[in-house]
């Protein structure tokens, strides 16, 4: 469990209780890390204590992108951990950037397009805040959201980019359909591969179980194989 | 009459922003006249705009006015698309009123 003996890469210590220890100190720091995980994996609940535990241990500020969830669900659905998203927001320890479906017509396509709007919001959140944490939840809804996959794809390629210049500690979630199989549908695992967590919800003698496994963290150490977590609030 | 709002976000002054205002200018001067106000937002000028309208892609061109609100993605480089896409014929009696640009 020590830390050191590592690369070049530093880590950033998450905060979040056990992760940093099969972590062997925290997630790369300034690079960006895939959680990759099934429906009910607590993909979101890891990403949101990701920022939480951020401003209420180390005083480091967050911005939450979010393709899938409201902010106003997250915000209420994250209360029962004790986990004061609102609170932050007004302090301005916390940005949305809301970027999930809206309850509209369908957007007309017609001619090129890219979303550097979307990264101008995000950029704009980090700064606005001064983020040293940014958690993207989950890159399989944006792809919903437009017909395009590579477009969606190069771009997130390129918001991954932006975050690393600005030196952000970041992670951005995906799903899968299987706890054993490829790592995450649309193939976002070509663009963000260097750092891979799996979280899995599996059913085990009738009982759920629960593990975490990094899967690799480029340049830097880890400890190997499945680590059983529970959710729990707070 | 009602005059048709547009509000067009682009991403800086690229040549694909610089074509998509082109195109929307075209548009607009041959099928409406004056019948139009447009306003240009820069999201790396005003991301808060581009947040607070919820603007993922650029370009996108927002119909506010007349309802109902529209939205286009692209650079409109297909006018009848963007006519239909904005609820609108190409009405000649708009000339009409003004064409005098």
């Amino acid at each position: 469990m020590n830390g050191n003996a590592d690369g070049g890469i530093e880590k950033l210590e998450t905060g979040i209780p056990g992760f940093d220890s099969i972590a062997n100190g925290g997630l790369p720091k300034g690079r960006t890390t895939l959680v990759s995980g099934t429906a009910g994996s607590a993909k979101t609940v890891f990403a949101v204590q990701y920022l939480a535990a951020g401003i209420t241990r180390f005083g480091e500020n967050g911005a939450f992108v979010t393709f899938e969830e409201s902010p106003e669900d997250i915000s209420r659905n994250m209360m029962g951990f004790g986990w004061e998203i609102r609170k932050w927001e007004s302090e301005d320890r916390w940005a949305f950037v809301d970027a999930s479906p809206q309850p509209r017509e369908e957007d007309l396509v017609s001619g090129s397009y890219d979303l550097g709007a979307l990264l101008a919001r995000i950029e704009y959140a980090v700064r606005r805040v001064d983020a040293r944490r940014v958690a993207v939840d989950s890159l399989g809804a944006i792809f919903m959201q437009f017909a395009e996959p590579s477009i969606v794809r190069s771009e997130l390629f390129r918001i991954g980019t932006a975050l690393k210049h600005m030196g952000i500690t970041a992670i951005m979630t995906s799903e899968r359909t299987d706890d054993y199989g490829e790592i995450s549908r649309f193939g976002v695992e070509e663009f963000v591969s260097d750092n891979v967590i799996l979280l899995r919800n599996s059913l085990e003698m009738e009982k759920r179980r629960r593990t975490m496994e990094i899967l690799k963290f480029r340049g830097t150490s880890h400890q190997k194989g499945e680590f059983p977590f529970t959710v729990a609030s707070g | 009459m009602n005059k048709l709002r547009l509000t067009l976000y682009i991403t800086g002054h690229t040549p694909k922003s610089e074509r998509t205002i082109a195109n929307l200018r075209r548009i607009c001067k041959g099928e409406l006249g004056e019948k139009y106000e447009m306003v240009i937002v820069d999201v790396l000028e005003q991301p808060q705009l581009a947040e607070e309208h919820k603007i993922l892609a650029t370009p996108t061109l927002i119909k506010e006015l007349p309802p109902p609100l529209r939205r286009l993605i692209g650079d409109l480089s297909h006018t009848e698309q963007i006519l239909l896409g904005l609820d609108l014929q190409p009405f000649p009696e708009c000339n009409d009123t003004g064409d005098r640009q």
